[in-house]
């Protein structure tokens, strides 16, 4: 039994077993759920903005915060639209949207590291340079520009789920193999706990912030790539719900947002689940403001549950 | 130091220390104020250009004044916008035509306001979360709320109100109101509350061990907070003649760079009102330059985000410059 509750009593594995309960009710209970069709959907759903979340993830163990992420995705989508209807080979296209999108995650960590500035600030401020460059460059309406292969790579289904799923749970593993046996992982969860600490143990902090936010600026730029494919053209919203929505799941996986506590392997576990209780609001069909408020209050509970800092007095 | 040496200190250190902590802030509006005169010299012509321009600047100041409420105990502030638009959703269907409603309307908005801060206030201090993060889950639940008190942009506003807000008197009321908003801080800051507010946001621990109550101090300061943006509502509101659920998206981020302009601190309990004050009309000033010189309004995205980081960014510099460790 005192077994069990220490099971429980881990915040990854009652993510999971949410997760589970949240499946089976909506299997059970709302039409339709049960068909396999709808839960590859809903895989894919999670897939595709799963890379962000990945990229969060890491950030948020590392104590900082990336508001970022819902423009970075906004920005490869276009960038690669852009490349590939100016004619470039589809992976030349990807290989620039993703150095885009790196060079954002370098703008944020030399103006966290060098200036100071705090994180919260300076990815909302990336973000709103992106929006406003975006804007000025396109002059309100992407290009529109998607290859076969594009597509092929985030909605073909060679084996049972989509491609982006493979890719998703392919990143995922590197990455926790990242966080969980190297000394990177080690280094971010050390900088996340106490920065001076780390600093003072030989933790070369300037670099590992170059790295989080670059690998951040990559994860959410894969996002970016695969819902272009996904849906064959983009426009200059098609980021916007997702930087609560990978603040949420992070924060649904298990992961402290005061940074270095948390299992990494919780992403996976509060990526979808995100999902399923979107996808329950949807079928709900309940107004947007009801939505908004729902999707406002779980994460305060989330967080009240188990994201508050320890008493400190 | 001999008599010789203290007659020739430089000027600034015979300004009293807290304009000598705002003195860069002053600078930079002397500049813009006149940058702006330049662009709109029928300011200098005409005395009722004064009327249309206070509107202008006024919610942008107030908002300000909210964000750096927040900004002294050490927290910040990124449901703003939606609040605003929910105050102006409230404002629009609580006020009614005649003297009674309008005030009633008046009121019934300014409590709201507070109330907001009260909620968002509590839940910081009770649930120990960072203000970050919950004021970011309560902009999606202040969205939500302004979306059914009015889904669309609607509502009623007395006529009497909105022509009250800009007729021609001796001051604009605009101006009247920020500065009636000045005087009540003064007086905040000056009792224990406000030393409070200020000894917290610099090190919460230290003020806890010396006997403040740090939690109901931060609520406080989340009602003044949410006071200042019920008054930006009201002022908005009048502006447009309706509420609309989504006005306020545009004062999120700016309050921030507005604030941070006009010499408030990220890490607490360094900023004074009036200086959001002159901040708000700089940032404003920045944008107007900009527009006067011909670039789209798809460039303002680009300079909330470069003031956003230069802001704070130059901050740092000149303190590395003075010889100063870390941040």
């Amino acid at each position: 039994m005192s077994r069990c509750k220490e099971w429980l009593k881990d915040t990854t594995n009652l993510a999971y077993l949410t997760m589970i309960l949240v499946w089976l009710t909506t299997v059970i209970t709302i039409k339709g759920f049960a068909r396999l069709g709808h839960n590859v959907s809903t895989l894919q759903t999670a897939a595709l903005m799963g890379f962000a979340v990945l990229g969060q993830a890491v950030v948020v163990i590392s104590g900082g915060i990336d508001m970022s992420v819902s423009e970075i995705i906004t920005l490869s989508s276009v960038t690669c639209a852009a490349c590939i209807k100016a004619g470039l080979p589809t992976p030349v296209a990807m290989g620039i949207a993703l150095l885009a999108c790196m060079l954002v995650g370098a703008f944020n960590a030399t103006s966290i590291v060098f200036l100071k500035v705090p994180p919260i600030i300076q990815t909302v401020a990336a973000g709103c340079i992106i929006e406003g460059t975006l804007l000025v460059l396109t002059n309100g309406t992407p290009p529109a520009g998607c290859g076969k292969l594009l597509s092929w790579m985030s909605k073909g289904k060679p084996l049972v789920v989509t491609n982006a799923f493979w890719i998703w749970m392919a990143v995922y593993a590197i990455l926790w193999w990242m966080m969980n046996r190297s000394k990177f992982g080690r280094y971010v969860y050390a900088i996340g706990t106490n920065v001076n600490t780390a600093k003072n143990s030989g933790v070369h902090v300037t670099k590992m912030n170059y790295m989080i936010y670059m690998l951040s600026g990559f994860c959410a730029g894969i996002s970016g790539i695969l819902m272009l494919g996904n849906i064959g053209s983009t426009y200059l919203t098609i980021g916007d719900p997702y930087q609560l929505y990978s603040i949420a799941s992070v924060v649904i996986g298990g992961i402290a947002i005061t940074g270095g506590k948390g299992k990494f392997s919780g992403v996976i576990a509060g990526t979808i689940l995100t999902v399923l209780i979107r996808d329950i609001l949807n079928v709900m069909s309940i107004s947007e403001a009801f939505r908004n408020i729902f999707q406002g209050l779980l994460v305060l509970v989330l967080l009240l549950a188990y994201g508050r800092e320890r008493r400190a007095r | 130091m001999n008599e010789h040496t203290k007659s020739i200190a430089s000027l600034t250190d015979r300004l009293p220390n807290q304009h000598k902590k705002l003195l860069s802030v002053y600078i930079t509006f002397c500049v813009f104020l006149i940058a702006e005169l330049i662009m709109d010299p029928l300011i200098l012509k005409s005395y009722s250009r004064m009327w249309p321009l206070s509107l202008q600047f006024a919610p942008l100041m107030l908002c300000a004044m909210s964000q750096g409420c927040i900004m002294l105990v050490g927290g910040i502030n990124l449901s703003l916008g939606a609040s605003l638009s929910l105050a102006t959703t409230i404002a629009a269907v609580t006020m009614f035509e005649g003297a009674g409603g309008t005030v009633g309307g008046i009121v019934a908005t300014l409590v709201s306001g507070m109330a907001i801060g009260l909620v968002m206030g509590t839940v910081v201090t009770f649930g120990r979360l960072p203000d970050i993060i919950v004021t970011l889950a309560f902009s999606y639940i202040w969205n939500g709320a302004a979306l059914l008190v009015l889904s669309k942009p609607g509502g009623h506003i007395p006529s009497a109100y909105s022509g009250f807000l800009q007729s021609q008197g001796v001051v604009p009321f605009a101006i009247i109101m920020i500065l009636l908003l000045l005087v009540f801080w003064k007086i905040i800051k000056n009792t224990r509350l406000g030393i409070n507010i200020y000894a917290i946001g610099g090190n919460a621990k230290a003020s806890f061990e010396s006997g403040i109550h740090v939690r109901l101090t931060k609520i406080l300061a989340y009602i003044i907070s949410g006071l200042f943006m019920s008054g930006a509502a009201l002022v908005l509101v009048g502006q447009t003649g309706c509420g609309d659920p989504t006005i306020g998206n545009a004062y999120g981020t700016k309050s921030i760079a507005a604030a941070i302009l006009g010499g408030f601190s990220f890490s607490g309990g360094i900023g004074q009102m009036k200086g959001a004050v002159l901040g708000a009309f700089i940032y404003i000033a920045i944008e107007n330059v900009l527009f006067f010189s011909g670039f789209s309004s798809f460039y303002q995205y680009i300079i909330q985000g470069a003031i956003l980081i230069a802001a704070i960014g130059l901050k740092v510099v000149s303190y590395y410059r003075r010889g100063g460790e870390g941040a």
